[in-house]
C-alpha cells in the first residue's frame, strides 16, 4: 500500500483524539509552568504512554512537545518568565509589550506565529527526513561511529558553559552505558552483582531523575521567597490590525528560516533559534530601536523561529538517530521501547511512520493554535500556584512514573540517585544534555567503534570521507566557542583601553 | 606604553573583573575526574573476559579508553584553572534555606522510597505530600491535607484505575 495512505490511515483511530487531547492540554500546561520543561513532560509522560500502541503514543507525546510550544509564550509574555527555555527570546519584546497595555496583541501574534513556525517544520520533515535517512543508510560501522560523536560533541558545543566539562559530562554518559551487557560478546560490565543492572542503567529512571528530580532540587536550592513574579492583568485589545499582521510578515519569515537552520543542527533547541533569529530580524528590521521595548517584530522573529526548530529536531532524529534536542532524546528511548529505532534504517522499515508523525503534529498544532486563541483570562491565575505544591506533584509523578515503566522500585531509588547527581552537575557547571546523550548512544558508538576497528583498523575511520567530514565538524563545534570567547573577550579588552 | 593585546592579558583582565577563578573548586573538580579515570582504567581492565572474546577489542576495550579521556580531560581541567581560564557560566546563588530544604526533601524521597516497600504506595505517598509541602514551608494544615488526598487520589485513578499499573 502506499505509505502515505497507510501513515494517514493509521491516524483514523478514534481514540487518537483523545491521546492529542490529552497531549494538548499537558503541554500547554508544562508550558505555562516555569519550571517544568517540555523535556521533563515528555519523559513524565513516557512513564504511562510504553503500555499504548506506538502511534498513540508518539501522539500524546508528540502532541505535548508541540502544544508546550504555545504554553511556554504565555508566562514569557505577562510575567517576563519563560515557560520553557525555548521562550526565552519570547522575553525581549513580549513582555515589554504586556507593560505597555498589549499583552493581548501579544499573546494573539505570538500564538500565530509559533503556528506558522512550527508548520514550517512539518513540511520541513515530510521533505528532508526520507532523504536524509536514505543517504545514511549507506553509513558503516566507521560513519555511525562518527555520527555519534558528531552529536554528542554538537551538543557540546551548544550546551554552554565550560567545554571541557561538557565533554566530561558526555563521558559520563557513555560510561552509564557500558553497565550492563557487553553488545557483542555479551559479557557482564560495572553490573556489581546487581541482576537488575544486567539490562543497563534504566534510561526512563536516569532522564526522570537528571530533568525532572534536579531541576525542582535546582529551583528550591536557589529560591528566594522575598518576591513572586508580578501579573500583567490589562490585556488590551487581542487582534492585531492589518498594518500589524503586515510588520510580522518579515520577521516570521526570518525567524522561519533560521529556525529550521538551527533546527536541523543535532543538539541546538528552540532557545538558541529565537535568541539568532530576534538578532537577524533587529539587523534587517528598518525600525530596530524598537528591539527589546516592545517590538511586534522582535516576538514575531524568537516565537516563529523557536517554533520551527521542532520539524528540524525531529527529522536529524528519526533520520539519523541523532536527537535533535533534549526532548527528542527522551523521546528515542520510548520509541526504542516500542520497537521503532530511530535512525537511518526506521524509514526504510517504516515508510509509512513520517506520514503518521507529520499528520499528528499538523493536528497537534491547529489544536494547540486554537486553545491558544481562546482567552483564557481564569488560567492566568495558574500562575500563582504556590510552587511548593507544583514540585511536590512533580516529584511524586517522577517517582510513580518510574515505577511505573517495570513496576521496580529499585528503578525508583535509581532515579532518586540520578536526581542527586543531576543537581551536583548543574551546581558543578556540568550540563545533563551530553550525559542523556551519551547514555542513549553509548552501544551504538561502542558498538561501532569496536566494529570499525575490527574490520580495517584505524584505517576504516580514515579513509571515510563521511567518517572524517564528521569528525571535522566535531571538532570544530568543540573549538568554536572557544575561538569565539577569546575574540569576544579580546573585544572587550579593546573597548576597555 | 605597550598597548599590545596577548591572550595572557585577556585572561588576566577577566580573572580581575571576577568571572574567572574565582575559587580553585575546579582544580578539585579536575583531580575527581583524573582519579575516576585511573578509576575506570583499573575497573575495565578487571573486567572478566569470557572464553572467545577478543582481547584487545573486546569488553575492556571501551571502559579503559573512555578513562583515559576522563584522565586527559581531568588532567586538563586542573591545568586551566591553575591558569585562570575555566570560566562558569553564572549561577543563581545557593540559599541557606534552600540548601536545608533540598536536604529535607531528599531524605522524604528515599524514606519514601523504603515505605514504599514496606506499607505499599498509597500510604507512603499519602504521607509524602503531606511531608513535602511542610518542608518547603508550607503551614496551612487544611490545605495540606486536601492537596495530599487529591492527588493521592488522581494518581491512584490515573496509574492503579486506568493504566491498570499495580502500585
Amino acid at each position: 500500500m502506499n505509505p502515505i495512505v497507510e501513515g494517514l490511515g493509521a491516524l483514523m483511530d478514534p481514540s487518537l483524539i483523545l491521546y492529542l487531547g490529552l497531549g494538548t492540554a499537558i503541554g500547554l500546561l508544562v508550558g505555562f509552568f516555569p519550571g517544568v520543561t517540555a523535556t521533563m513532560a515528555v519523559a513524565l509522560a513516557t512513564s504511562f504512554t510504553l503500555t499504548l500502541d506506538p502511534i498513540q503514543g508518539l501522539a500524546v507525546l508528540l502532541t505535548i512537545y508541540i502544544s508546550s510550544g504555545f504554553g511556554d509564550r504565555i508566562p514569557a509574555i505577562l510575567i517576563n518568565t519563560p515557560g520553557t527555555p525555548a521562550s526565552i527570546a519570547t522575553t525581549f519584546d513580549g513582555y515589554p509589550m504586556a507593560k505597555n497595555g498589549r499583552a493581548g496583541i501579544a499573546l494573539t501574534s505570538s500564538a500565530i506565529v509559533t503556528a506558522v513556525g512550527s508548520l514550517f517544520g512539518v513540511v520541513v520533515l515530510l521533505t528532508v527526513a526520507i532523504p536524509l535517512s536514505s543517504l545514511a543508510l549507506r553509513f558503516g560501522p566507521a560513519e555511525m561511529f562518527m555520527l555519534v560523536v558528531f552529536g554528542l560533541t554538537m551538543m557540546v558545543g551548544v550546551s554552554g558553559g565550560n567545554i571541557l566539562k561538557g565533554l566530561i559530562s558526555g563521558l559520563v554518559g557513555l560510561l552509564l552505558a557500558v553497565i550492563g551487557q557487553d553488545p557483542i560478546t555479551g559479557v557482564m560490565r560495572f553490573t556489581f552483582g546487581i541482576n537488575e543492572l544486567a539490562d543497563g542503567i534504566p534510561f526512563i529512571a536516569a532522564i526522570l531523575g537528571l530533568f525532572g528530580v534536579a531541576e525542582v532540587l535546582d529551583q528550591i536550592i536557589t529560591r528566594n521567597k522575598t518576591h513572586g513574579p508580578k501579573i500583567i492583568t490589562q490585556f488590551g485589545r487581542w487582534w492585531p490590525n492589518k498594518a500589524e499582521y503586515k510588520e510580522m510578515i518579515k520577521p516570521t519569515l526570518i525567524g522561519t528560516a533560521t529556525g529550521t537552520v538551527v533546527g536541523i543542527v543535532p543538539a541546538a533547541g528552540g532557545d538558541i533559534a529565537g535568541i539568532v533569529a530576534w538578532d537577524q530580524a533587529r539587523r534587517f528590521s528598518k525600525h530596530p530601536e524598537k528591539f527589546g521595548k516592545g517590538s511586534l517584530e522582535g516576538i514575531s522573529a524568537a516565537d516563529s523561529s523557536s517554533a520551527s526548530t521542532q520539524g528540524g529536531s525531529l527529522t536529524t532524529t528519526l533520520a539519523l538517530g541523532v536527537p535533535g534536542d533534549t526532548v527528542m532524546a527522551v523521546m528515542i528511548g520510548s520509541m526504542v521501547i516500542w520497537g521503532l529505532q530511530p535512525g537511518p534504517s526506521l524509514f526504510a522499515k517504516h515508510p509509512d511512520l513520517v506520514y503518521s508523525i507529520a499528520g499528528i503534529m499538523f493536528i497537534a498544532i491547529i489544536l494547540s493554535l486554537i486553545v491558544s486563541l481562546l482567552r483564557l483570562r481564569g488560567a492566568i491565575k495558574l500562575l500563582t500556584l504556590p510552587p511548593e505544591y507544583l514540585w511536590t506533584i512533580v516529584l511524586i509523578f517522577c517517582m510513580v512514573g518510574t515505577y511505573a515503566i517495570q513496576n521496580s522500585i529499585f528503578q525508583v531509588g535509581i532515579m532518586i540517585v540520578f536526581g542527586g547527581i543531576g543537581l551536583l552537575f548543574r551546581r558543578f557547571g556540568f550540563p545533563a544534555g551530553p550525559m542523556v546523550l551519551g547514555l542513549i548512544l553509548g552501544n551504538l558508538a561502542e558498538s561501532n567503534l569496536r566494529r570499525a576497528l575490527l574490520i580495517d583498523g584505524v584505517y576504516s575511520i580514515l579513509t571515510s570521507p563521511i567518517a572524517m567530514g564528521f569528525l571535522a565538524v566535531s571538532i570544530a563545534a568543540i573549538v568554536w566557542p572557544i575561538v569565539q570567547d577569546k575574540r569576544n573577550k579580546r573585544k572587550a579588552l579593546i573597548n576597555q583601553k | 606604553m605597550n598597548n599590545e593585546i596577548t591572550d595572557e592579558s585577556i585572561d588576566e583582565t577577566v580573572t580581575q573583573s571576577g568571572s574567572v577563578g574565582k575559587s580553585r573548586r575546579n582544580q578539585i573538580v579536575g583531580i575527581f575526574w583524573a582519579l575516576f579515570g585511573v578509576i575506570t582504567i583499573f575497573g575495565g581492565a578487571a573486567i572478566q573476559i569470557t572464553q572467545g572474546a577478543n582481547s584487545e577489542l573486546g569488553p575492556k576495550f571501551w571502559p579503559q579508553m573512555l578513562g583515559i579521556f576522563f584522565l586527559v580531560i581531568g588532567i586538563i581541567l586542573i591545568i586551566q584553572d591553575f591558569r585562570g581560564k575555566i570560566r562558569d557560566p553564572e549561577q543563581e546563588e545557593i540559599t541557606k534555606t534552600g540548601l536545608i530544604e533540598v536536604l529535607g526533601v531528599f531524605v522524604i524521597l528515599v524514606l519514601q522510597v523504603i515505605a514504599w516497600g514496606f506499607v505499599g504506595f498509597l500510604p507512603s505517598a499519602a504521607a509524602a505530600l503531606i511531608l513535602l509541602p511542610l518542608m518547603l514551608g508550607t503551614r496551612k494544615p487544611i490545605k495540606i491535607i486536601l492537596f495530599s488526598a487529591l492527588t493521592t487520589g488522581l494518581l491512584y485513578g490515573l496509574f492503579a484505575m486506568i493504566l491498570r499499573i499495580p502500585l
